[in-house]
């Protein structure tokens, strides 16, 4: 009887929680009529997954979290241009694309007159071997880096497509969405943007 | 299946959204092309990295400086920008204006009134220069000269004489007047 009742607790407990949980387009509509904690909310449910998207891109934790930062002033200020015919995600999303978009070409401008600066010796890359004897950590690490900078290694419409899919997993239509481009399109891109990453992982590997 | 085909195919394989048929076609495929085969496992892994990627998560300071930046944005709309002149609010540019006036005034009142009385107008030494030479023994029409005329002549009041010359509306007369 009390395993019952307890059992019965829970499942209410749970519809409670799912009566009580606000979705991101009902939290907008009320930032929009200027209730600020829905902002609050939003910028909880949403810093940790952009900064996680936006990292993948540009791969500084730093110059990232300013771009999550722009993504969220952003949307405070510009929170009347969001329409409830797209989903709330896909358009932040697409937001901190873009952002990151205009930060990453910032930073090949730059990268691209320090590299004409620099002497033969100094653009020699260089990619430490796995040792045998390091430890897991450090192997797991340096497994980051490598799939980091095959990621680096695409291009840029592989790259959004492939990080949207594979690191953050959304759906084809959602992807669709942020990028603007027809799904066929999304799909042809993602499988070519697969194997293209595996060929580079395998060169950085070997 | 050729090459392209099973290329095309990889990634509806590896998510299972081919069709019964497509299935065994390319599993057929995978059997002969042992490259193909390894290809996809390739594939597969990295996919599977991808996926696996450690999450990011913001830094403590984070919200608070998300809130930093928010103030600001709010400041920013209660107190719309103010019109400027010159990159000036309206009451410092009139204060501007105002000191710049006063500016012109003074110097006008320190240097014109001194000049116009001591010096004589550099106009005048100027016309005489260009004069010509008269012989001594030419004797002036003094006679036909008019007093008041002569009076006119000796006298620096240009302004005058400039009237004089110009006012002509008096003696103007239309066609059909």
């Amino acid at each position: 009887m009390s395993q019952n009742s307890s059992t019965l607790y829970t499942m209410h407990s749970v519809e409670e929680k799912a009566k009580f949980i606000i979705t991101d387009e009902e939290l907008i509509g009320r930032f929009q009529k200027g209730d600020e904690n829905a902002y609050i909310e939003l910028v909880r449910r949403y810093k940790d997954r952009l900064l996680h998207f936006v990292f993948q891109y540009l791969g500084d934790y730093e110059l990232s979290e300013d771009v999550v930062q722009d993504t969220m002033i952003k949307l405070y200020i510009k929170k009347d241009y969001y329409k409830e015919i797209a989903k709330f995600s896909t358009w932040l999303y697409t937001i901190a694309k873009n952002l990151a978009l205009t930060e990453l070409r910032k930073r090949k401008r730059k990268k691209v007159t320090q590299f004409s600066h620099m002497s033969r010796e100094e653009k020699q890359m260089e990619f430490p071997a796995i040792q045998p004897e390091t430890g897991q950590a450090v192997q797991d690490e340096f497994a980051n880096k490598m799939i980091h900078n095959a990621i680096q290694e695409l291009p840029e419409h592989f790259k959004t497509v492939v990080i949207l899919r594979d690191v953050q997993e959304l759906s084809y239509d959602e992807i669709s969405e942020i990028v603007g481009v027809p799904l066929g399109t999304v799909k042809s891109r993602i499988n070519r943007a697969r194997i293209q990453l595996q060929s580079e992982l395998q060169e950085l590997r070997s | 299946m050729d090459r392209y085909q099973f290329e095309d195919l990889i990634s509806d394989y590896l998510e299972n959204t081919l069709n019964l048929a497509q299935r065994k076609d390319f599993e057929s495929y995978l059997k002969s092309h042992s490259e193909a085969k390894l290809l996809v496992e390739n594939i597969q892994k990295a996919k599977d990295t991808l996926s696996s990627l450690p999450k990011q998560s913001t830094s403590p300071a984070f919200m608070k400086n998300l809130n930093k930046r928010l103030s600001v944005e709010r400041m920013k709309k209660v107190a719309p920008i103010q019109k400027s002149y010159f990159r000036f609010t309206p009451l410092y540019a009139s204060v501007m204006a105002g000191l710049m006036f006063a500016f012109i005034f003074v110097s006008i009142e320190i240097f014109q009134p001194g000049e116009s009385k001591t010096a004589l107008p550099r106009k005048a030494f100027a016309d005489e220069s260009s004069m010509p030479v008269k012989p001594q023994n030419e004797t002036m029409p003094l006679l036909e000269l008019n007093r008041t005329d002569l009076a006119e002549s000796d006298t620096t009041d240009y302004e005058k004489d400039e009237k004089k010359k110009k006012d002509y509306s008096k003696k103007m007369r239309f066609v059909n007047d």
